[in-house]
């Protein structure tokens, strides 16, 4: 048997003045890994420049910028000021001046570096985070029902019949007035001239060839009307005969000769009579008095607080929103509610963000005020 | 044991400080419109109490090289680099928001895991494999001694082989050492008896079992193959020197322990290859994914 003093023998007195082998394998793969990172940071930043340190790329429409950095980072630790993205984009402010809370940072809600999104698309909770009087939405099933334009348009118009009746042909479609303007997203605007006058022009005389003109009323019309007339007098002095009396003017003898001056007054006050009669002439569609319309207003957006795309439903027909076949009042416009967008948009659907329909930047200063 | 009932604070500590952070998570990330994430001021500051307890538990490898320095237990140093080092997982998840972000924050995160996986096997390990060696292997010895307890083996089953230095069937000497020694003789060198099998023995498997890597290729290392060899060579030598036959198998055993230590020490301390190089790894990715995200705000 070994005694302990054998045992002690064996042990080198000395090996603790040597590195243990692991350690200093350990040492070597340190110095080797720490190396080979700082060799990669360096390399990926002298060849690739600051790519690996950010999250993700660019918004598709950045993709310009993906490698000049310093257009948007002006500043060492700071974030991207909002200058930066003035400079080239002109929106104008969703709070106005003075008002609190201003406007968050521009990245606040366009986080950049997320990818090839659309930075436009900015998620709900932003808006929520200020909006709380309408209760956080969820989902489009949350929201309320669309305010609408103040209807009071001082006119009058009856979709059902114009789509029912062969009028050029055949029935009208909604195309047929409605246009969209050049963007697709809107349709101009019904003009008399363009959608109208082919079927409603009024003339003086059903002998005069010119139509009375759209959007002229009062004195002016009178003017006109007097200076068409003599017009057409002249033209053909038959037109000038008088209408039949059988009482002769006051101070004048029954067998004198035509006065032209009594008759002009007494065909322009028949005309006027005609053209404000109540269902007919001007007033078949207008609301007004003799010689007096009533401006109609027709928003250009019957939606002050959204912005609807038509282009982006045009694989829809009209008609799966706009019941216009039974409007028989153009005051009571044929605008869809929110339940109608339901069907389509909502979670697993479109899109239903806040910001698909409600612009956070007003197109104008006047507007959201 | 690594791991006893003196951790219980720093346990309870590090669950509470993982349940508030997770709930404060969770309400941030509720509210988050565009989703958590590391840029956020509530990311930040999960990142900063993150990097704390990274930086903390890493000091653990300075303070072990300035043993002398008075800055509290060694003990306490590694409770503390075992618990900051748990809830930076939790901490470092909720900085980033669950996902894995750009190039250089997304290796940083699979180098952290590697690192805390890689710590939490070697706390499993030390923590039930020191009872393993202690049951296992009672002459333990000094790492580095190995080879050089090895060839002083070899040295003596040489003199044991050639029979010098004591007389057969005699013990040379005798003690209780600390620990289980196993019994040793030292065989006598005597004209009487024929030692030509004794030599043969040793040249073709003692000495190749004895030397540096011998162990894995040797039928000596395997117990019942090295009993049936010694049994064998018994039946073909001078039945006075049997005793040095005991004598050589026990030598074989220490060798076989040697052996085993050899593994079991690796197994033991093996994970830190692992650990160590990618915690400094960890530091100089994490400094430069720090300045470069402040940086650019």
């Amino acid at each position: 048997m070994k005694s302990s003093k054998d045992l002690a023998q064996r042990i080198d007195p000395g090996y603790h003045r040597r590195r243990h082998p692991l350690r200093r394998l350990r040492l070597l793969l340190s110095l080797g890994l720490v190396a080979a990172g700082g060799l990669w940071v360096a390399a990926s930043f002298a060849f690739s420049g600051e790519r690996i340190y950010v999250r993700g790329g660019v918004a598709r429409s950045h993709a310009p910028l993906a490698d000049a950095c310093d257009r948007c980072h002006v500043d060492a630790f700071a974030a991207a000021p909002d200058a930066a993205c003035l400079s080239c984009h002109e929106v104008l402010p969703h709070v106005p001046a003075g008002k609190t809370p201003p406007d968050p940072r521009c990245g606040t809600c366009h986080a950049e570096h997320g990818g090839r999104v659309r930075l436009a698309d900015v998620a709900d909770g932003h808006c929520n985070a200020c909006h709380l009087s309408h209760g956080t939405i969820t989902s489009i099933e949350d929201h309320a029902q669309f305010e609408r334009a103040p209807l009071d348009q001082h006119l009058r118009f009856n979709h059902r019949a114009h789509l029912a009746k062969d009028l050029l042909g055949g029935p009208l479609a909604c195309a047929d007035c409605h246009q969209p303007q050049p963007d697709a997203r809107d349709f101009g605007p019904i003009r008399f001239d363009a959608h109208c006058a082919r079927c409603h022009a009024e003339r003086l005389h059903p002998d005069l060839k010119d139509a009375v003109p759209h959007g002229v009323e009062g004195a002016r019309l009178r003017e006109w009307a007097t200076a068409a007339l003599v017009r057409a007098f002249l033209e053909d002095p038959r037109l000038a005969a008088p209408p039949s009396r059988p009482n002769a003017a006051p101070g004048r003898s029954p067998g004198a000769p035509p006065d032209w001056t009594d008759a002009l007054r007494a065909t322009t006050d028949a005309a006027f009579d005609a053209l404000f009669t109540p269902g007919r002439g001007c007033l078949l569609c207008h609301e007004g008095d003799r010689g007096r319309i009533v401006p109609p207003e027709i928003p250009s957006n019957w939606f002050p607080k959204a912005r609807f795309d038509h282009k982006a439903h045009r694989a829809e027909p009209c008609e799966s929103c706009h019941r216009a076949q039974g409007s028989t009042d153009a005051m009571a416009v044929d605008l869809p509610g929110v339940q109608s967008c339901h069907a389509c948009h909502g979670e697993g659907k479109a899109v239903a963000t806040c910001a698909a329909c409600h612009p956070y930047h007003p197109r104008d200063a006047a507007a959201w005020r | 044991m690594l791991i006893d009932r003196s951790h219980r604070p720093w346990m309870v500590a590090t669950a509470l400080a993982t349940g508030v952070s997770l709930l404060l998570y969770a309400v941030y990330a509720s509210r988050a419109p565009d989703g958590p994430r590391g840029g956020s001021w509530q990311g930040i500051s999960f990142g900063i109490a993150a990097s704390v307890c990274i930086g903390f538990a890493a000091l653990l490898g300075a303070r072990k090289r300035r043993p002398h320095y008075r800055l509290g237990r060694a003990a306490t140093w590694l409770k503390a680099h075992l618990w900051l080092g748990a809830l930076s997982l939790p901490l470092v998840l909720f900085h980033a928001g669950f996902s894995a972000g750009g190039t250089l924050s997304g290796v940083l995160l699979w180098i952290f895991l590697a690192v805390y996986v890689t710590g939490v096997v070697g706390l499993v390990l030390q923590q039930f494999l020191p009872r393993v060696m202690t049951q296992s292997l009672p002459q333990e010895t000094v790492f580095e001694q190995l080879d050089h307890v090895r060839e002083q083996l070899l040295a003596e089953a040489e003199h044991m082989a050639k029979g010098e230095g004591g007389a057969v069937a005699r013990p040379k000497s005798a003690g209780r050492v600390q620990g289980r020694v196993v019994e040793s003789r030292a065989a006598a060198a005597e004209a009487g008896p024929d030692r030509n099998a004794l030599h043969l023995f040793l040249e073709r498997q003692l000495r190749p079992y004895f030397a540096p890597d011998g162990a894995r290729r040797s039928r000596l290392s395997d117990a019942s193959a090295r009993a049936a060899l010694f049994e064998e060579l018994r039946r073909t030598v001078d039945p006075a020197l049997h005793p040095v036959t005991r004598d050589l198998e026990a030598l074989c055993g220490q060798r076989d322990q040697l052996e085993m230590q050899r593994r079991l020490h690796l197994w033991l301390h093996g994970w830190l290859l692992v650990h160590v190089p990618l915690s400094y790894l960890m530091v100089l990715l994490g400094a430069v994914h720090a300045v470069m995200a402040l940086y650019y705000g």
